[in-house]
């Protein structure tokens, strides 16, 4: 496998990829900031599941 | 990611009388959570062959004109088998990528019909280009796909004519890395049902999900409940989740036939990732062109929950006759 920076050039730009996704990105970072401690953040956001019970869906590393 | 668009269309129930509901919390500019509100079940589910063909019956009735979606896969195949026991006229349709590069997922969707006396429409679409010109990103951005692989299929509904029908996963549980925790659609699955609401379509975005009582058939039936499946991690064993997945649907009544050269498939772009690997020179030239643009996956989708009524005792005694570390 050869490293990145070796690889030809995509013909797509990376500039209207980055473009495209960064609104994307900037929202999330700014969801992470507002979670100081995930985990304390789901048990205290669970109350507002009154009368129903929550199953955690399994998560994945890695988008498929 | 934008919101997608509003619905242009007729209200129509893609779920059975809409009972399941798909929210992103606190809102869908700023979400935490993903949360899929299951509905009640009316009664203890029958076996999933039983639940499957009601649920074609049902999709039958308010569909004009059914197209089955197959990719070649043991889920759309089932759906189809269901179809067909319940006797409700449909017509069928592939995703074929140009020069082959899915060839060896699609020939079973084609064998199948072929067996069955089953017109298949073949819908070519040219997955290289489409990438190379940047057309899954307007697509990914409208419904949260959240992958380019999501953005091309919806291109492929966007060129079939009639009501999509799409098998989808069944509901099950597993515990690989020690936490139980549901094998469901999550949100960017959903994206489907958010193409075929902001169309005006008519269609099924997920039929194993038709009906609560076939969502929750497979639990109830079938040893995907058992301890065994739960343990289980498929990450990288396509071969034995194949045959263990094929034993489950036939354990749930469905007549599938074993078509052995499917072990090999995993999702159906694997094709597409070696194209353009080569093209690129590296087994992570695909990822890095077309996924890693995708940034870090959102909050939201590390925290989704399926959420079942507290008095759907039904729901919850199948559910909790899994281990209890299961609810949050």
């Amino acid at each position: 496998m050869r490293p990145l920076a070796l690889m030809p050039q995509p013909e797509a730009t990376p500039d209207k990829l980055d473009a495209d996704i960064l609104p994307a990105r900037k929202a999330t970072q700014k969801a992470r900031r507002k979670t100081d401690n995930k985990k304390s953040l789901i048990r205290l956001r669970m109350l507002d599941c009154e009368g129903f019970v929550p199953f955690r869906i399994h998560a994945l590393k890695q988008i498929p | 990611m934008n919101s997608p668009v509003p619905s242009a269309g007729p209200a129509f129930e893609y779920f059975y009388e809409s009972h399941l509901k798909s929210v992103l919390d606190p809102d869908d500019q700023d979400p935490h959570f993903h949360k899929i509100h299951m509905g009640r079940l009316s009664r203890f589910p029958e076996t999933p062959i039983q639940e499957a063909v009601r649920a074609a019956r049902l999709l039958g009735e308010r569909l004009g004109d059914p197209v089955l979606c197959l990719s070649g896969g043991l889920d759309s195949e089932a759906m189809a088998c269901a179809f067909l026991l319940a006797g409700v006229p449909f017509r069928a349709a592939t995703m074929a990528f140009k020069g082959d590069l899915n060839r060896y997922d699609i020939r079973h969707a084609e064998d199948f019909c072929r067996e069955n006396g089953i017109t298949l429409s073949v819908v070519e679409i040219d997955p290289v280009e489409f990438l190379k010109r940047g057309e899954h990103l307007p697509i990914s951005r409208a419904y949260r796909t959240l992958s380019a692989e999501r953005a091309l299929f919806i291109r492929f509904l966007q060129l079939l004519e009639g009501d999509p029908v799409l098998g989808g996963e069944i509901l099950r549980m597993e515990s690989p890395g020690g936490e139980l925790t549901l094998q469901c659609p999550k949100d960017r699955d959903f994206s489907y049902w958010r193409y075929l609401e902001s169309a005006g379509r008519k269609g099924a975005p997920y039929f194993h999900y038709y009906t609560p009582e076939l969502a929750f058939s497979f639990l109830a039936h079938t040893r995907i409940a058992g301890a065994d499946s739960r343990r289980q991690n498929w990450n990288g064993r396509p071969g034995e989740h194949y045959l263990h997945k094929l034993a489950v649907y036939r354990e749930g009544g469905f007549q599938l036939a074993e078509r052995p050269e499917r072990q090999q498939k995993w999702h159906g772009f694997e094709g597409l990732k070696i194209h353009f690997d080569l093209l690129g020179g590296s087994t992570e030239f695909y990822n890095h062109k077309f996924r890693k643009p995708y940034g870090d996956l959102p909050l939201y989708d590390l925290n989704q929950f399926l959420l079942v009524d507290e008095t759907d005792t039904l729901a919850l005694q199948i559910l909790e006759n899994q281990p209890p570390s299961g609810a949050v």
